[in-house]
């Protein structure tokens, strides 16, 4: 007996070791319908592909990448661990957590929030509300990433250098930065996360304003006041909506000293919300979640739209051109809170491209009808949301080289 | 490769766990090529294992096994001086490689220090500069990337030298069965430190039973059950509270931050060690146990005979017994301890922190063998003798942890900060980290020494499969990668 069962043991061991890709080689050619279904998409970037050259330093480490990427019942297993650390994190918080806070804040746990980070850094604020605590989020709302004197004055150096070329050139430019998320909804913020009043983007606005003539947006204030009417940011997602988007791109216009409309006059319905990207990222159950709401806005519906191309994709570039009349060459450089100023932005210019911001550090170039349109352009907005604002200043290096280049094509031409 | 990898457990673990069956099962009738056999099967297997990390690496490996093996052999022939040289030879070319892999990036960051400040050493920049360790790269010399288990293997093979020439064990004549010693992947990459004299006799003849095949399997799931459920889960909130501006810390989070790095060191390396063993029991090899609960000392000495006991036992048996040990008076035995515990300090990684944890632990070592040790002894409140331990034991951890000797000086200075912090320890804390660490105190030893009812835990078979599928839930989920659309 005693025997039998040390065999039982050890089969059971290798079980847990071959079954799994012994199952699913057999599911895999027998049942291909149940193989796509267990195989299912869990909304991840795109599949490691098998590496098909042979390098000494990299080789197994991409192959490793493969074999994760496509490892027996992998989705299923992902999702039966986020069940199982989101029951273990909700009792935390049902139980726990409130106790927790008592003892070191001695407040009411109904009044204060705990934080709560879930899968890839979503934090889980008030009233269901999720945001984002990677990337300098927090920091960036704790007001605990300033930057020093010296990188502002390099960061203005760059700016006022484009503001130069584009001088030159003609090209009215603004520099816009887009609040987070949490500066606008800080109410659904955990409380501990304490949030500064004068932050990294309110201190760098400042001071560009202060040694410079450069013009610089950060519509947090617009914002703000524009939640009292509207809900203007996703709840599952880090992004604003079609509400937030057509405030912004207002006060956009209102720095530019063009004319503006507001929300209110337009006819505004309701649609789905199509993007929860918060939920995907903390590996959160969807179905527990209320269904959100975005709103459809109808927007100058007399205008039509020609010669469109691209798409409103996050790394892709779209320009079209309309029959709005004005006769102005448009291109916003930015990041994809641009995407949702599209449906505005390209019925209020005669041309507009608004696209990708590539940057010297992912190597990439623009393409030539980008660059030929950034050189040609009558306005140029070079966006950025807070926490990659960062990213703001490789991006403004890319576009003074593109103008350095055309001026000195154009030297050449006049000295030919 | 990592045992903590699905393509270690799901594809290689259970290949040579087969392979191995196989090759003893063959019907061979001579038992001597049985064991060749299956002694080249897990040779193939442990380069594979290493190749896996960096292709490029097993060259340096075979290098080493080629010199040792060489070595002793040549050494083994020889009478008198050239018998001595040719060990002296071996061992410098051993230590030539390891210093080169181990150490030239540090010396290349300190020469390129002393030569910015250059007429200047006096500067009070000068020094935070060179324990910095960051280097201004004016001599454009590209950085020596460190071959993984360098200085676990190193050692094994300088042991094995040493004791041949000590005549403690015969000149292995296969060099394969050699290079098996070194290169045996279980304890290739975190060891145990395994003697040559420990695994002679396995290497030539062992034998597999079934209870040792389940000892393995109960080693191996606690141990990969300590790593990923404990150590990674505590590892990513002393990771988090490191990467954040020491100086603004405050004493809650340090503390939080050192209570789980300490945990996380021990159950990272005892739980690779556990499985380490574990392994080694499943194909035939029985291993010394390399932790014995240290975080139940009651001295620092208790603490070194039960931390990383391999190390330890190399240390003595080729470094401070060598030196005189205790033969020689009290004072020469201080001097001992000291070599021996830089000596170990430095073995540990190329910075200065590791350098002042050696000397921490040297001064206290001597300190206790001088007067403290007769103290504690007699101290009737034994929990006093323990948190006294404890303390140093984590003090040492932020050394061994901080990057520099300047943040391991502002992290210790949190710990006893009063004034408020921007930072809130609510961050930190979640039912897994509570988890963690509530198994973590408790499996340090206190419920090991509880009784025969969690003897029966650990025993128990649904328990350790148990701990291994919630293991490989969690590494699974590690690769995970969703679709950041937001960072574009």
């Amino acid at each position: 007996m005693k025997k039998n069962m040390g065999i039982i043991k050890i089969g059971i061991f290798m079980g847990v070791l071959l079954l799994p890709s012994l199952l699913w080689l057999g599911i895999r050619i027998f049942s291909p319908r149940l193989y796509q279904e267990l195989d299912y998409d869990l909304g991840e970037k795109t599949a490691v592909e098998f590496p098909r050259e042979f390098h000494m330093t990299d080789y197994t480490r991409q192959l490793e990448a493969y074999y994760n990427d496509n490892a027996p019942f992998r989705s299923t297993l992902i999702s039966w661990q986020q069940k199982l650390s989101g029951a273990l994190e909700g009792i935390y918080a049902d139980h726990l957590q409130g106790r927790l806070t008592r003892l070191l804040y001695g407040q009411d746990s109904g009044d204060f929030l705990a934080p709560q980070v879930v899968g890839n850094n979503v934090l889980l604020g008030r009233q269901n509300w999720l945001f984002f605590a990677g990337d300098d989020s927090i920091s960036s709302y704790r007001g605990t990433n300033l930057m020093e004197q010296e990188q502002m004055a390099a960061c203005l150096d760059l700016m006022v250098q484009l503001q130069k070329l584009c001088d030159e050139k003609g090209i009215r430019l603004q520099f816009l930065i887009l609040p987070n998320k949490e500066q606008v909804y800080s109410e659904y913020m955990p409380s501990y996360v304490i949030e500064d009043s004068y932050k990294r983007v309110d201190r760098f606005v400042d001071y560009v304003r202060e040694h410079s003539n450069v013009s610089i947006l950060y519509p947090l204030e617009e914002l703000r006041q524009a939640k009292a009417q509207w809900q203007i940011y996703h709840q599952y997602d880090t992004h604003w909506n079609q509400a937030g988007a057509y405030v912004g791109t207002q006060a956009l216009y209102r720095a530019l000293g063009l004319p503006t409309t507001g929300l209110e006059e337009l006819e505004v319905g309701r649609c789905d919300a199509t993007t929860s990207d918060l939920l995907i990222l903390g590996g959160l159950d969807a179905s527990q979640y209320p269904p959100e709401q975005d709103y459809a806005i109808n927007y100058r519906p007399e205008v039509t739209l020609s010669e469109v191309q691209g798409d409103k994709q996050p790394t892709g570039t779209y320009s079209a051109r309309s029959d709005c009349g004005n006769d102005l060459r448009f291109v916003m450089v930015g990041d994809s809170f641009r995407c949702f100023m599209i449906d505005y932005l390209a019925k209020d210019f005669s041309h507009s491209v608004i696209t990708y911001r590539e940057t010297s550090d992912n190597r990439t170039d623009y393409a030539p009808e980008v660059v030929e349109s950034i050189q040609n352009a009558d306005i140029l907005v070079m966006e950025a949301v807070e926490r990659y604002d960062s990213k703001l200043m490789p991006a403004i290096a890319q576009v003074i080289d593109i103008l350095q280049n055309a001026e000195r094509k154009d030297e050449k031409g006049e000295a030919e | 490769m990592l045992f903590s990898s699905m393509i270690f457990l799901w594809v290689f673990l259970p290949f040579v766990i087969i392979g191995n069956a196989l090759f003893t099962w063959l019907p061979i009738s001579d038992e001597q090529r049985r064991m060749r056999c299956r002694n080249l099967f897990l040779l193939v297997c442990s380069l594979f294992f290493y190749a896996w990390g960096g292709i490029s690496y097993i060259l340096i490996m075979l290098g080493v096994i080629l010199l040792n093996f060489l070595g002793a052999s040549l050494l083994s022939g020889k009478k008198g001086k050239s018998r001595k040289t040719l060990l002296i030879l071996t061992v410098i070319l051993n230590l030539l490689i390891l210093f080169f892999f181990k150490y030239f990036n540090m010396l290349v960051a300190m020469v390129e220090t002393v030569m910015a400040f250059r007429g200047d050493l006096l500067q009070r920049r000068f020094l935070s500069e060179l324990f910095s360790l960051q280097g201004t790269g004016a001599l454009q010399i590209a950085k020596v990337v460190l071959p993984i288990g360098i200085s676990f293997f190193t050692f094994q093979a300088m042991s094995y030298v040493v004791d041949v020439y000590r005549e403690t064990v015969p000149p292995q004549t296969n060099i394969l069965d050699f290079a098996l010693y070194i290169s045996l992947f279980p304890q290739l990459i975190a060891g145990p430190i395994v003697q040559y004299s420990d695994i002679a006799e396995a290497l030539r003849q062992r034998t597999q039973t079934r209870e040792d095949f389940l000892y393995g399997i109960k080693r191996f799931c606690f141990g990969m059950g300590k790593k990923v459920l404990i150590a990674n889960t505590l590892g990513n909130v002393a990771d988090q509270i490191w990467a954040l501006e020491t100086g603004q810390l405050g004493a809650a989070l340090a503390w939080l931050g050192m209570i789980c790095y300490t945990f996380q060191i021990y159950y990272d390396f005892s739980g690779y060690s556990d499985m380490a063993i574990g392994l080694g029991s499943m194909l035939g090899f029985h291993w010394k146990e390399n932790f014995n609960y240290p975080y139940t000392s009651l001295s620092i000495q208790e603490f070194w005979r039960r931390w990383h006991i391999s190390l330890s036992s190399w240390f003595k048996n080729y470094v401070y017994i060598p030196l005189g040990g205790n033969r020689k008076g009290q004072a020469r035995t201080c001097l001992n301890l000291l070599v021996v515990f830089l000596l170990t300090g430095i073995w540990h990684g190329a910075n200065f922190t590791f350098l002042v944890w050696g000397l921490m632990y040297a001064l206290l070592l001597v300190a206790e063998r001088l007067f403290l040790g007769r103290l504690l002894q007699k101290n009737p409140v034994k929990p006093l003798n323990w948190a006294y331990t404890m303390f140093f034991v984590m003090t040492g951890w932020v050394f061994f942890r901080s990057d520099s000797l300047v943040v391991a000086k502002r992290y210790l200075s949190q710990l006893f900060s009063f004034g408020t912090s921007q930072y809130s320890i609510l961050s930190y804390l979640s039912m897994q980290v509570l988890l963690a660490l509530a198994f973590a105190f408790l499996g340090a030893g206190f419920l090991q020494r509880a009784g025969k009812k969690t003897a029966r835990i650990y025993d128990s078979f649904a328990v350790q499969i148990a701990v291994l599928a919630a293991s490989i839930l969690c590494i699974i989920a590690g690769t995970y990668n969703p679709f950041i659309y937001f960072q574009f």
